[in-house]
């Protein structure tokens, strides 16, 4: 399994380095001239010419390209030029912030959305079954704008329970964290919850019909080990895959939900920098995501290893 | 089986999952403790705040702290870096310039000097400082005296490093004692004065700015009323009070600004009392804060043009025939009505916003009024009975492309003239609108009162290239005009000057002027004391202004 985890690691290398060319040239395709872009439609002409010169943006494109490998070979990700500061001290500004709001929304969703799954499959074509699919289908079509705005007018501005924006402050008690922490994970967690629901629904329904579950029943287990461990377990991996998913998705910054609610995320810093055309902060933070994306898969890679024996990924027969 | 352990240790791990979540899940079943608001930002209840005449002491006025919201997130808040008006907001609510606006904008006070005089020739300005100032205190420093050494530090700095190039017009400053200095120009320039009131011009220590290096942006330093406090980056920027601040001190204890880039939920903010007053808004926000009697809305005249350019170097365009032609076709009053549904500007004629002190009402008349057959007639003797086909460029804004939509209406129905809308984000539009490539482009302008800032800076041959001009606008009498009127120190004077140019520039029908859009502030009536201004400067204690809290 070691071996296993190491060759995986090892693959990042090649994936890494393809993605951050491909930044590299996409950051260099997207039309608008940093320079001009930063400073603003009152810069004099020499001032942008100065910056243009400064960020090196004279230079040929060949060497700009060498020059970004060499920095990233030494770990260095540049300096944003918007913010003066290094690209890796702004990313783990925000990076905290983002991993609290997916954390607590993906937990909210797993431990709302698991259960209806397996319940609905269970009970194919009852009531629950019926009214949580329908419930999923909504959620998973849900506009997340328009979500964010309608709890925040009911919650915020009608019951006035809960704060409509921002972070809270741990210097203000733990209460003030949670409770701007609430609005803003129900609206990241809704299409997640619905998404999980349906592939653990659709995932346990195909285990549940098959034979070894009828002979588990016939010897006289508990129905609910029979479910909730037999076949729960043999229903992960596919539940594994799409919660991997989500997770790397909304750990690169949950756009929306961090526009809605002032959220310091990584998603809005990506967005303002590309809006800026702040090259450097924009390929240190994609790169940044790619990394976690790739990691969070690797993750849940090991976990199949831990959940199915019968996956193997150096051939060998069971995996552990 | 070792399986079933590690299925049961994973099934573990998420129980305890489970109850974190519980744990953190219980008070929000408890939402009647939180339900009233608290904590000292959250100002009271304004529905019970009636409009009382009683007089309040001026103990009374003391506390408090203002939380103003911005609709987006300063990055930098070293002067000479600073970019952006969400920057330069805070940079003057910390820090001072030499000389400052009058609140009313009708010309430049005195601030961190007291008097000032300029040569004969307009190439050397000598300024008094005052003895009382102090910085706060820093990492680096503290709370020194300000001092003729610190004013020369500071304006050196930005004029040789700032990225905007702000103070380009100074070669050096010389201490002539302790509280005089003397600045030498590299050319006249009657818009000096007017660049020492920018934010990215205010005095900062020496040790503060080299002690932080790179990070004096988050660590600013100054004489203003407030110090700050913490910067987080997209979050919030927190000032509290400074007890030494030269001109009294504020009545508030402190100031947030919140940063909040959504419109909607800045509206809803301020319902719900989290920000006290909501900057910049426009369209349905406008109605909503209106309709909410629990809330104040005030709106000044901004110092804005928002234009339609026409290129002047290519395409059909750069024939004076049709460009009267497409001012004609257009009804600017519906147009105007139509993207402003709720009264957020009025109707513009000059690229000049009428508050400033160069307008000139008179040549209103001047710009072709609607007038669909002559407009017709005008482009058939152009050599285009039929029409042709044109692109305009606009930013992805809401006002800008309605104005895109309602033209290209116009002109199809009016002069059977093809208008394809492209809208692009800012950084590929100010790419292609200043590079000359759009037939006509979209935007807005706005910035000091002093005619410098519109007429040179969208009119004159030299910045062509710049996206202030450029549609290619070159007019050698107009150049020298903006020129002279740079030389002389004498406003009058200069007035003249730029209404001459004005008038020339209108009588090259360059351009489509149709709107002033207006500063518009959602207040929670709990503010006291806050003035608009034109500029859409946020002053909350100054010489002139002290904001209280009720």
């Amino acid at each position: 399994m070691v071996k296993t985890i190491l060759q995986r690691i090892l693959q990042l290398i090649p994936i890494l380095f393809i993605v951050s060319t491909i930044i590299f040239v996409i950051t260099r395709m997207i039309p608008g001239d940093p320079a001009l872009t930063m400073l603003g439609p009152q810069a004099p002409v020499e001032a942008v010419e100065e910056l243009r010169e400064e960020l090196g943006l004279n230079k040929n494109i060949a060497e700009q390209y060498l020059i970004y490998l060499k920095d990233l070979l030494k770990g260095n990700f540049g300096k944003s030029y918007a913010y003066n500061e290094p690209v890796m001290k702004l990313i783990l500004e925000r990076f905290p912030n983002t991993l609290i709001l997916t954390a607590i929304s993906m937990l909210l969703a797993m431990f709302i959305a698991i259960p209806i799954g397996i319940i609905s499959a269970t009970r194919q074509y009852s009531i629950f079954d019926y009214v949580s699919m329908i419930g999923a289908l909504v959620g998973v079509s849900m506009p997340i704008f328009w979500l964010g705005l309608m709890l925040v007018l009911v919650f915020s501005v009608n019951l006035e329970w809960l704060p409509s924006i921002g972070m809270g402050s741990m210097d203000k008690g733990l209460w003030d964290v949670i409770k701007h922490l609430i609005l803003p994970c129900v609206c990241l967690a809704t299409i997640p919850a619905a998404t999980f629901a349906r592939i653990t629904r659709s995932s346990m329904l195909d285990i549940v019909k098959q034979d070894y579950i009828k002979s588990l029943r016939s010897k006289g287990l508990r129905e609910n080990i029979v479910i909730w461990t037999h076949a729960f377990k043999n229903a992960l991996p596919p539940i594994l895959t799409v919660i991997g998913l989500q997770v790397s998705t909304s750990l690169s910054g949950a756009i929306l939900t961090e526009t809605i609610f002032s959220w310091p995320g990584m998603g809005r810093m990506i967005v303002d920098a590309i809006e800026n055309r702040d090259y450097m902060l924009i390929q240190g933070s994609i790169l940044f995501i790619a990394f976690i994306f790739v990691f969070v898969n690797l993750i849940v890679d090991i976990l199949y290893l831990y959940v199915n024996p019968k996956v193997s990924y150096d051939g060998e027969k069971g995996g552990s | 089986m070792t399986n079933k352990r590690k299925f049961l240790s994973l099934l573990l791990v998420l129980v305890m999952c489970l109850s974190v979540f519980a744990g953190c899940s219980k008070p929000a079943e408890e939402p009647a403790a939180p339900a009233e608001p608290t904590e000292p930002t959250e100002p009271a209840e304004p529905a019970e705040e009636p409009d009382s005449n009683e007089p309040v002491s001026e103990d009374d006025k003391f506390g408090g702290v203002i939380t103003i919201a911005l609709s987006s997130s300063p990055k930098n808040l070293d002067p000479i870096m600073y970019t952006g008006t969400y920057e330069s907001q805070v940079i003057g609510s910390v820090a001072d310039t030499l000389v400052a606006y009058k609140h009313d904008l009708s010309g430049i006070a005195p601030n961190l000097a007291t008097e000032w005089s300029t040569s004969e020739d307009g190439m050397v300005y000598t300024f008094k400082l005052r003895d009382d100032v102090y910085f706060q205190k820093g990492d680096y420093q503290d709370g020194k005296q300000l001092t003729a050494a610190d004013v020369k530090y500071a304006l050196e700095r930005s004029a040789t490093q700032s990225a905007m190039n702000r103070l380009g017009m100074v070669d050096h400053v010389d201490i002539i004692n302790d509280f005089e200095v003397a600045i030498y120009l590299k050319e006249p320039s009657s818009a000096f004065l007017t660049v020492l009131t920018d934010a990215g011009n205010v005095i900062v220590p020496q040790e503060e700015v080299e002690g932080w290096g790179d990070s004096f942006g988050s660590h600013l330093v100054g004489t203003g009323p407030f110090t700050l406090e913490e910067f987080k980056k997209d979050q919030e920027v927190i000032l509290a009070k400074n007890e030494n601040y030269w001109a009294g001190t504020p009545y508030v204890d402190g100031v947030i600004f919140k940063i909040i880039t959504d419109a909607s939920q800045m509206t809803n903010a301020l319902r719900t009392g989290e920000i006290d007053i909501a900057t910049d808004l426009g369209g349905e926000s406008v109605k909503i804060v209106k309709d909410d009697a629990d809330l104040i809305i005030q709106e000044v005249p901004g110092l804005h043009v928002a234009y339609m350019y026409m290129n002047l170097m290519n395409g059909p365009t750069a024939d004076i025939k049709v460009r009267e032609a497409i001012i004609r076709a257009v009804d600017i009053d519906e147009m105007v009505k139509g993207i402003y549904q709720f009264d957020e500007a009025q109707r513009a004629y000059l690229p000049l916003p009428p508050g400033s002190w160069g307008y000139d009402s008179s040549l209103e008349s001047i710009v072709p009024s609607y007038d669909p057959e002559l407009a017709k007639q005008l482009l058939t003797e152009a050599g285009y009975p039929d029409g042709f086909a044109l692109e305009i460029y606009v930013s992805n804004k809401a006002a800008r492309v309605k104005m895109a939509t309602i033209l290209q209406a116009y002109l199809k129905q009016n002069l059977n003239i093809d208008v394809e809308i492209k809208t692009a984000e800012w950084g590929t539009f100010s790419e292609i609108a200043s590079s000359g490539q759009a037939d006509m482009y979209g935007m807005s302008w706005t910035w000091y009162p002093d005619p410098f800032f519109f007429l040179n800076k969208m009119f004159h041959s030299s910045e062509i290239g710049a996206l202030g001009n450029g549609q290619g606008y070159n007019n050698p009498e107009v150049d020298r005009l903006l020129d002279e009127a740079l030389t002389i120190t004498d406003t009058d004077e200069r007035a003249v000057l730029y209404q001459e140019a004005l008038k020339l520039i209108t009588e090259n029908y360059s351009r489509i002027n149709y709107s002033n859009e207006k500063s518009i502030f959602g207040f929670n009536p709990a503010v006291q004391d806050f003035e608009m201004r034109a500029d859409g400067k946020i002053v909350v204690c100054s010489p002139e202004i002290n904001v209280w809290m009720k």
